[in-house]
């Protein structure tokens, strides 16, 4: 039985400044979806500051001088049963294409990653590129990428040992995730490749690549052209 | 819009950044909030230069601060006082003061309470990034090229140095100063329970409630690690990842809690015990460590009254009508 969104919210209060609002209990696309609509649906209402869409919820900040606690439980409980009523269509999901180069010289775990797993490199990269993934959330630093939907053939676990610098476009594994560094930060995950693309630019509007919801695919790429696209875009 | 040259920094301290009222709306992007951690102090600062409350200030910890005034202005101080004097003249803590090309402003002695704020008018002028001028540090994001403020830097604000109708030597008053508690008494915490109260024990919750606990070394911007009894979680210490509030108290499978502050991550998967109130954030943002914390729990409603009774105090105060009748 594939997981689906519970029939009711479960509204949970953050202090008096902030809701979560829980939709189901785990990580699949099916309640990532009403998390995201829900997080649309909830948009310009007088009060509400922010709506933040994670696995299973949607963080919502609001001003309580604005919109009560009670009047804006109404609110995500009236928006719930609408969206119960009349799903929008979720055929329309945007996929943006990442290129990656899997060089050793930048994704130094991957030959472990296919040790551990019993493949070769080209078969993890092989496995790695197949799937359209979800973009489930971003978070950890501006703009940086959770995504779902990575084949159990190369889960894998955190290094044990993480790195005191992990450079920015780094495509990682963690167990049954894998997402993009968007900045150079301190990090665990099994570095198996990385993109040319900047992630994220505050400069830029939006300024990251992709938000909640959207479809992200990986397109190989070998270190000449990587050099290239890292020249020609800043 | 037209700016003017205002402060050169002598002296920055261990930790000088400009914040403002934080970078509201990016969150889903993983962007955190930032601004300033107190945010009382930040208005209170604001208010006494006339200046919309969330302007730009100088965020100033622990002392160790020196800077010339680069023209005449409207300037004022909130947040701990830092044993700050104007040409050698004690300021002291919530006031507003006139400055002169050539003035300095230098912090003295040792404080109690580790942050202050100083406003000039107009507010100070550096980049908007991403709807706001707070600095955050881990990414490099606004403020003054994504940095804290090094000795030499220079400063610029908007607008007219004098707002009309601003006078020097204005105090705020007392309940408006972020005020700890006296030496030795512990920082007590209002908190909202939950999202996550129950991932914990009822031994947990009692521990939480009525132990005290104790600011540690590890205490900065983002978050305030606390020592103490241990926590107790009902089943595993992780969730599925999701959004933070500021405030919010998380326990990690160590069982000490840690209070999540202005640069908090946007989402995170400990459980979160409870919510610190919004009224009782500026005291925790100006604990050292070592200082004691204890946790209260209040209701949702009650924490609110509180936010809008200070809102209101504060508005009243600001349009000088306190004073002249009350509310």
């Amino acid at each position: 039985m594939t997981p689906a969104p519970w029939q009711r919210p479960r509204i949970l209060p953050c202090g008096e400044t902030a809701l979560t609002v829980e939709v189901g209990d785990a990580i699949a696309p099916e309640i990532h979806e009403r998390v995201v609509a829900l997080a649309q649906a909830l948009e310009g209402i007088r009060g509400v500051i922010a709506r933040v869409p994670t696995y299973r919820s949607v963080f919502v900040e609001y001003d309580p001088l604005e919109i009560s606690y009670e009047a804006l439980v109404l609110k995500v409980e009236g928006v719930w049963t609408d969206l119960v009523c009349a799903p929008p269509s979720v055929s329309s999901q945007r996929v943006i294409e990442i290129p990656v180069c899997y060089d050793p010289e930048f994704g130094p775990d991957l030959p472990e990653v296919a040790r551990r797993h019993g493949l070769t490199p080209t078969e993890v990269v092989k496995i790695h590129t197949a799937p359209t993934y979800r973009v489930y959330m971003l978070g950890f630093t501006p703009g940086f990428l959770f995504l779902g939907g990575l084949s159990p053939r190369i889960h894998t676990p955190r290094r044990a040992e993480p790195r005191a610098r992990v450079p920015a476009g780094s495509v990682g594994i963690a167990g049954p995730q894998t997402g993009v560094y968007s900045l150079d930060s301190p990090g665990g995950w099994q570095i198996i490749g990385r993109t040319p693309l900047r992630m994220f630019d505050p400069q830029r509007q939006p300024p990251a690549r992709a938000v909640p919801g959207m479809g992200v695919r990986f397109r190989p790429i070998d270190a000449a052209t990587f050099r290239a696209m890292k020249k020609s875009k800043t | 819009m037209k700016t003017r040259p205002i402060l050169r920094i002598r002296r920055p301290g261990p930790l000088t950044t400009v914040q403002d009222g934080g970078r509201w709306g990016y969150q889903h992007l993983g962007v955190p909030v930032s601004g300033a951690m107190d945010p009382l102090s930040l208005r209170v600062a604001n208010a006494l230069v006339s200046n919309p409350w969330t302007a730009a200030v100088l965020e100033i910890t622990l002392g160790g601060f020196e800077a010339e005034f680069l023209g005449p202005t409207a300037a004022a101080l909130a947040g701990t006082d830092l044993g700050f004097e104007l040409d050698g003249t004690p300021l002291g803590p919530g006031t507003s003061f006139r400055a002169e090309a050539g003035s300095v402003l230098g912090t003295k002695g040792r404080p109690r309470g580790c942050r202050a704020y100083l406003a000039v008018a107009g507010g100070f002028a550096v980049p908007e990034v991403l709807g706001s001028r707070s600095t955050y540090l881990p990414a490099r994001l606004g403020g003054l090229e994504g940095r804290p403020l090094r000795q030499g830097d220079e400063l610029r604000a908007y607008g007219p140095p004098f707002p009309p109708g601003w006078g020097p030597g204005r105090r705020a008053p007392p309940e408006l100063l972020s005020p700890l508690p006296p030496p030795g008494e512990p920082i007590r915490l209002r908190v909202v329970l939950g999202p996550q109260a129950d991932r914990f024990t009822r031994s947990g919750l009692r521990t939480f409630l009525a132990e005290r606990f104790e600011v540690s070394p590890q205490a900065d911007r983002m978050g305030y690690r606390l020592e103490g009894p241990r926590i107790e979680h009902a089943g595993p210490a992780d969730i599925l990842s999701d959004g933070i509030a500021w405030g919010a108290v998380q326990v990690p499978a160590h069982g000490r809690p840690i209070v999540l502050m202005a640069d908090r991550q946007t989402a995170g998967g400990y459980p979160k015990i409870a919510t610190v109130v919004r009224t009782d954030i500026p005291a925790l943002a100006q604990a050292m460590p070592g200082d004691p914390v204890t946790f209260e729990a209040v209701s949702l409603w009650d924490a609110r009254e509180r936010l809008a009774w200070q809102t209101l105090r504060l508005r009243r105060w600001a349009e000088g009508s306190w004073e002249a009748g009350g509310l």
